[in-house]
C-alpha cells in the first residue's frame, strides 16, 4: 500500500520536474553570429585555422568520393576534417534535429530545394566565397546562404532502337496526350516521389502551370493537375530505374522505352546496360539540378568553415574533381578546364527557368496530393 | 490490496507496513531499485523524447483534416484494406507453413531432416529487399521459373508473379523465422511422457497432435500469430516490388510521408492508427494469456522422440512436401549468392550469361581496408545493444509476469511497447532532438554526438519484439518449479539465474541471434544517431550502393548482402551449433531433475 504511494509520489515529482524542464527548453540559444571575414588573415593564421576540427556533412560522398576528397582536403591543409556520409534527406533531417547544438560545420550536396529548406529554417550562416561570381547566374542564393558546386540536366531519355529523333516525343507532355497513343504505356511513372531527381523533374512539369488564380491548387492550375492525372493514366509503374527497365524490356510485358535520367549518368549507365540512348530538349528548356555548399549556423569554427568553402568551390579543386569523377562544375572556369566533352554538351543545354523557392514551398503538398490521389 | 501481492515481495497487508521491515528484506530493496530504474528509463527514453515530437506531429495539422485526407483518398483506403487482407491471410498461411517446417524437422521422422532444417532456417540470415530480389530472380518477368514455365505454357503472362498471390507467397516464406526459432524451442519443452500416455490410450497421430501437442504450444502460437500479423500489416519490400498496381499496401505510403516534413503529421496519424490496431490485438492476447491454463513444461522431461509416419502413402507425400519446401526456401538464397558474382546488368535485368560472371564486386568490397572498419563497428554495436536490450527485458519480464495483476506492472508492459507505435525514423528524430542538448533526465549530460545515443536508438527500437518473445518464454515456465526452488531455500536471484534462466536460455540465445542479424545493416537509426567518428555498416552500404553515378552499385549491394549473410550464419551457428542451445537445454534439465530429487528427499523426511 505504502509502496504504491511512494512510487506515485516519485512519478508526480518526475512529472512536475518535466513540466518545468520542458518549458525551459523551447528558447533557442543561438544568437546572431558575426559575419565571417577572412580577408585579413596572414598565411600563418590561415594554416592554424585550417588545422582546426571541421565536420562536413554530405550526400555526395558515395562510390568512394568521400575518401577521395578527404585525402585532397588533408593535402590542402584541413588536417582535422571529418566527413559524415548519408542520404540527402537523412543529412538535412540530422541538421534540423541538431539545431540546438550543431555537430556539423559545413554541408555539401543536396539540391536547390534542400538548400531553400535549410535557409528557410534559419540553419545556415551567410558567407559569400570569392568564387561565387564565377557560378552561372541564378544558381547561387542571392542572399549568400548557399552556393552552387555542380550542375546537371535532368533529361527525358529514350531508347534509340525504338524511335528515331523524328518519331520521339518532343516534350514530356507529348507522352500522355490522349491522341498520342504511340507513347502510351512506353514510359515509367513514378512509384515514389521522395527521390531528388524525381522532385526536380516533377517541378519542371508543374512549373509550366504555376498559378495564383483562385482555381489553382497548391500553386498549380487545374490544367497542370490534369497532366499528372494523364501521366499516371498512360504510364507504366515498373520498379527499378529507367535504364535497367529499358534494358529489361526484351521479353517483358512492361515495355519501358523512355523516362527521366540525369545527364551525368547517361554515359556510364548506357555502357553498363548496353542500351543506346538519346535525349529530348523541350522548348521550355531542361530543368537543372545543382549541388551546393553552405556553412551551418552555430558552427564553432566559422573561419575554418569559410576557408573550407573557399577551397572546395575553387577553380583548382573543382577542375580536379571534375576530371576525376566526370562532373560538370557550376564554377564556369572549372567547367571550362575540367568538364569532359559529354558533360559540357549536356550542361550547355538551355536551362528551364524555375522558381525553386516556390517549388520548395509546395513540394510537401504535391507529394501528399499525388501520392493520395493520382498514384497507382 | 497490496501492490506486490505475489510471493516474492512478502509484503502482506494484514501485517501493516513499516519502513524498517520493508528495507530489511533484500528482495524489496531490489524491487524498489528496479521500479525506480524502469520508471526513469521508460520516461526518459520512451515517453519524453516522443512527447514533444508527438504533440507537434499529431496536432500540427488538424487531426480531423488528416483523417479526412486519408478517407477521401481511394488509394490510401485500398492500401489499408490490402494491408489488413495480407495480415489476416498471413496469420493462416504462415502458421500452416511454419508448423509444417517445424514438425517436419522436429516431430516426424523424415530422412535428411538436418539438411532440411538448415534450409528452413535460411530466413534467419536475410530478409527485406534482398530476399524479395531473390524471389524475383526466380519468379519475376525474366526469372528462371517464369522462363521454364513459358516453354511449357507459352500463353503464360510474364508478369504472372504479381499482385496479392505473389506478395502472400513471398511473405509467407519470409516470415516463418519465428516458428523455426520459437515454436521449435517450445516443441522441445513438451514432456514426451504425455505423448506416450496418449499413445498408450490408443490415440492416433492426428488426435495426439490436436489434443496434446498443439494445446501445449498455444502460448507460442499466440505470440507468433501477433508478430505475423504485425509483419503483414507493415509489409514493405514485397508489395512494393511484386504487388503491382493492384496490391499496394499502406506502409510504403507511411514511410514516404514520415520522411517529409510537410506530410509528417499525416504519416504519423497513419502510423499510430496501425500501432493502435496492434495494441488492441496485444490486449486481447494478454487477456487470453492470463486466462488460459497452459500445460507447462514438466520438471522431469523426457526428450521428444520423432514419430514415424505409418501410412506409407502419407509418408512419401510428406517427404515430397518437405523437399519441395526446402527448394522454395533455399533457391532465392542461392540466387542472391549466384548473382553477387555477376555484373549490374545481369542483376537488374535478371539474366545470366557466362561472361557476366565477375569477381570485381568482391574485389571492390574486400580490396579496400576502409570497408572492414564499419563491419567491425556494426558487429560490436549490434552485440552491445542486443545484449543490453535482452538484459533489460529479462528484468522487465520478470516483474511483468510475476506481478501480473499489478497496475504498475501492466503499465510498464504497455509503456515498453510504445516503440511499436512509431516508425524507427521518428523515434530516432525524437531522441536526437531531445538529447542533443543538456538534458536533466540524464543528469545534464549531452548524449547527442556520443555512441550512447546510437545504442539507445537501437535498444529502444528492439524493446517491443524482445519483450513479446521473452514474455512468451516466461509463460512456459512451470510456476511450481520456482516454488520448489524457493522451498529448498534458494534466494530470488539464485532461483532466477540458476533455475529459471537456463530454461529460457534457448529462446534468449535465439532472440540474440535474430536481433543481432537485424542490426547489422540497419540504416535509418544509424544515419541519424551515429556520432561523427563512427561509421556503421548500414550507412556505408547505403552510401556505396545508392550512388547515382556508378551503375555498379547494385552489384556491390549484393556482395554486402552476402557478407552480412555470412556474419549472420556465424552467429546462428554459435547459437545452434553443438555448444549452443542444446548444451543449455541439457543444463536446465539437469537442474530441474536435481530440484525434483531434493524435493522427493525432503518429502521422504
Amino acid at each position: 500500500m505504502k509502496l504504491k504511494k511512494i512510487i506515485a509520489l516519485l512519478l508526480a515529482i518526475v512529472t512536475v520536474f518535466c513540466m518545468t524542464a520542458c518549458s525551459g527548453n523551447d528558447n533557442e540559444p543561438e544568437g546572431p553570429q558575426a559575419p565571417i571575414d577572412i580577408s585579413n588573415l596572414t598565411e600563418e593564421e590561415i594554416a592554424k585555422y585550417k588545422s582546426q576540427p571541421l565536420v562536413v556533412y554530405t550526400n555526395s560522398g558515395s562510390g568512394g568520393r568521400a575518401d577521395w576528397w578527404t585525402k585532397k582536403a588533408k593535402e590542402a591543409g584541413f588536417t582535422n576534417i571529418t566527413i559524415v556520409n548519408g542520404g540527402a534527406s537523412a543529412m538535412s533531417e540530422k541538421i534540423k534535429a541538431e539545431r540546438k547544438n550543431p555537430q556539423a560545420d559545413v554541408m555539401c550536396g543536396l539540391n536547390a530545394m534542400g538548400w531553400a529548406d535549410l535557409k528557410n529554417e534559419g540553419l545556415l550562416l551567410q558567407y559569400v566565397p570569392t568564387w561565387a561570381p564565377l557560378v552561372d547566374e541564378g544558381m547561387n542564393d542571392p542572399d549568400g546562404y548557399f552556393h552552387a558546386i555542380t550542375k546537371e540536366a535532368i533529361l527525358l531519355v529514350y531508347d534509340k532502337n525504338t524511335w528515331t529523333a523524328d518519331q520521339a516525343p518532343k516534350d514530356w507532355l507529348d507522352l500522355w496526350q490522349d491522341g498520342n497513343t504511340q507513347y502510351h504505356g512506353t514510359f515509367q511513372c513514378w512509384s515514389a516521389l521522395t527521390g531528388g531527381t524525381t522532385q526536380v523533374n516533377l517541378t519542371g512539369i508543374l512549373h509550366r502551370y504555376k498559378s495564383d488564380a483562385s482555381d489553382a491548387k497548391y500553386g498549380v492550375s487545374p490544367e497542370g493537375w490534369e497532366q499528372i492525372k494523364k501521366l499516371y493514366k498512360y504510364g507504366v509503374s515498373a520498379s527499378g530505374d529507367v535504364i535497367s527497365a529499358i534494358a529489361a524490356t526484351d521479353g517483358s510485358q512492361k515495355d519501358v522505352h523512355c523516362g527521366q535520367w540525369y545527364s551525368s549518368g547517361i554515359k556510364s549507365y548506357s555502357e553498363t546496360y548496353e542500351v543506346e540512348l538519346d535525349y529530348v530538349v523541350p522548348e521550355v528548356g531542361v530543368p537543372y539540378a545543382i549541388t551546393g555548399c553552405g556553412i551551418i549556423k552555430g558552427t564553432k569554427n566559422p573561419i575554418t568553415a569559410a576557408l573550407f568553402l573557399e577551397w572546395y568551390g575553387s577553380t583548382e579543386f573543382q577542375t580536379t574533381w571534375a576530371k576525376a569523377w566526370d562532373t560538370a562544375p557550376a564554377n564556369s572556369e572549372a567547367w571550362e578546364a575540367g568538364a569532359s566533352e559529354d558533360a559540357k554538351r549536356y550542361t550547355a543545354l538551355p536551362q528551364q527557368q524555375i522558381d525553386w523557392a516556390w517549388a520548395q514551398q509546395h513540394m510537401g503538398e504535391w507529394v501528399e496530393y499525388i501520392t493520395l490521389q493520382f498514384m497507382k | 490490496m497490496t501492490l506486490f501481492n505475489a510471493k516474492g515481495a512478502r509484503l502482506h497487508s494484514e501485517e501493516g507496513f513499516s519502513f524498517k521491515k520493508f528495507f530489511q528484506n533484500k528482495g524489496n530493496i531490489f524491487l524498489l531499485i528496479e521500479a525506480i530504474f524502469f520508471i526513469w528509463f521508460v520516461f526518459s527514453f520512451l515517453i519524453y523524447p516522443n512527447l514533444n515530437l508527438f504533440m507537434d506531429v499529431l496536432f500540427s495539422g488538424s487531426l480531423k483534416d488528416n483523417i479526412t485526407k486519408i478517407i477521401e483518398s481511394e488509394r490510401a483506403m485500398k492500401a489499408i484494406k490490402n494491408s489488413f487482407i495480407l495480415a489476416i491471410t498471413m496469420c493462416v498461411t504462415v502458421n500452416v507453413v511454419g508448423t509444417l517446417v517445424v514438425f517436419i524437422t522436429e516431430y516426424f521422422k523424415i530422412k535428411g531432416s538436418k539438411i532440411l532444417r538448415l534450409g528452413y532456417m535460411s530466413t534467419m540470415i536475410y530478409g527485406g529487399m534482398i530476399l524479395v530480389s531473390g524471389f524475383k530472380f526466380l519468379y519475376g518477368e525474366v526469372g528462371m521459373v517464369t522462363r521454364f514455365l513459358r516453354t511449357m505454357m507459352p500463353d503464360l503472362a510474364t508478369n504472372w508473379f504479381e499482385g496479392f498471390g505473389a506478395v502472400l507467397f513471398i511473405m509467407t516464406f519470409a516470415c516463418t523465422t519465428n516458428h523455426v526459432v520459437f515454436l521449435r524451442n517450445a516443441l522441445h519443452q513438451i514432456d514426451y511422457q504425455t505423448i506416450e500416455a496418449a499413445k498408450n490410450m490408443g490415440a492416433g497421430t492426428g488426435r495426439i497432435l490436436f489434443k496434446v501437442v498443439f494445446p501445449t504450444l498455444a502460448p507460442s502460437y499466440l505470440s507468433i500469430t501477433i508478430l505475423t500479423f504485425i509483419k503483414g500489416l507493415c509489409a514493405m519490400a514485397a508489395p512494393l516490388i511484386v504487388g503491382g498496381e493492384e496490391f499496394q499496401t499502406i506502409n510504403p505510403i507511411v514511410i514516404t510521408f514520415v520522411k517529409m516534413e510537410y506530410t509528417r503529421s499525416l504519416g504519423s496519424v497513419l502510423s499510430i492508427f496501425l500501432g493502435l490496431v496492434t495494441f488492441a490485438l496485444l490486449m486481447i492476447m494478454n487477456y487470453m494469456e492470463r486466462r488460459g491454463h497452459y500445460m507447462s513444461i514438466s520438471k522431469v522431461k523426457t526428450r521428444i522422440v520423432k514419430q514415424p509416419i505409418k501410412n506409407p502413402v502419407l509418408n512419401v507425400l510428406m517427404h515430397v512436401l518437405a523437399y519441395a519446401l526446402f527448394i522454395i526456401y533455399v533457391s532465392p538464397l542461392a540466387m542472391i549468392v549466384l548473382f553477387s558474382f555477376t555484373n549490374t546488368k545481369s542483376i537488374n535485368t535478371g539474366t545470366l550469361s557466362w561472361d557476366a560472371f565477375t569477381l570485381d564486386n568482391y574485389k571492390m568490397v574486400f580490396g579496400n581496408p576502409d570497408n572492414y572498419g564499419p563491419m567491425l563497428t556494426s558487429v560490436i554495436l549490434g552485440a552491445v545493444s542486443v545484449t543490453a536490450v535482452i538484459v533489460l527485458i529479462l528484468f522487465a519480464c520478470r516483474i511483468i509476469t510475476k506481478y501480473k495483476k499489478s497496475k504498475l506492472a501492466q503499465t510498464l508492459e504497455f509503456s515498453l511497447l510504445i516503440p511499436w507505435l512509431l516508425p524507427a525514423i521518428l523515434i530516432s528524430v525524437g531522441l536526437l532532438q531531445t538529447y542533443n542538448v543538456e538534458q536533466w533526465t540524464v543528469g545534464g549530460a549531452i548524449l547527442g554526438g556520443t555512441v550512447v545515443i546510437l545504442l539507445l536508438g537501437y535498444i529502444v527500437n528492439k524493446i517491443p519484439y524482445t519483450l513479446r518473445m521473452t514474455k512468451a518464454a516466461f509463460y512456459s515456465i512451470d510456476n511450481s518449479l520456482e516454488d520448489a526452488a524457493k522451498n529448498l531455500g534458494a534466494g530470488g536471484m539464485y532461483t532466477f539465474t540458476r533455475v529459471l534462466l537456463p530454461i529460457i536460455v534457448p529462446t534468449i540465445l535465439a532472440l540474440w541471434a535474430l536481433e543481432f542479424n537485424g542490426t547489422l545493416g540497419e540504416y535509418d537509426i544509424s544515419v541519424l544517431l551515429s556520432p561523427t567518428k563512427i561509421n556503421t555498416l548500414g550507412v556505408t552500404i547505403k552510401t556505396l550502393t545508392t550512388d547515382n553515378y556508378d551503375p555498379n552499385s547494385t552489384a556491390v549491394s549484393f556482395v554486402y548482402a552476402v557478407v552480412m549473410m555470412i556474419i549472420a550464419s556465424i552467429v546462428v551457428y554459435f547459437v545452434y551449433g553443438r555448444k549452443g542451445v542444446t548444451n543449455y537445454a541439457r543444463k536446465s534439465k539437469r537442474m530441474a531433475k536435481h530440484i525434483e530429487k531434493m524435493q522427493r528427499l525432503q518429502a521422504g523426511k
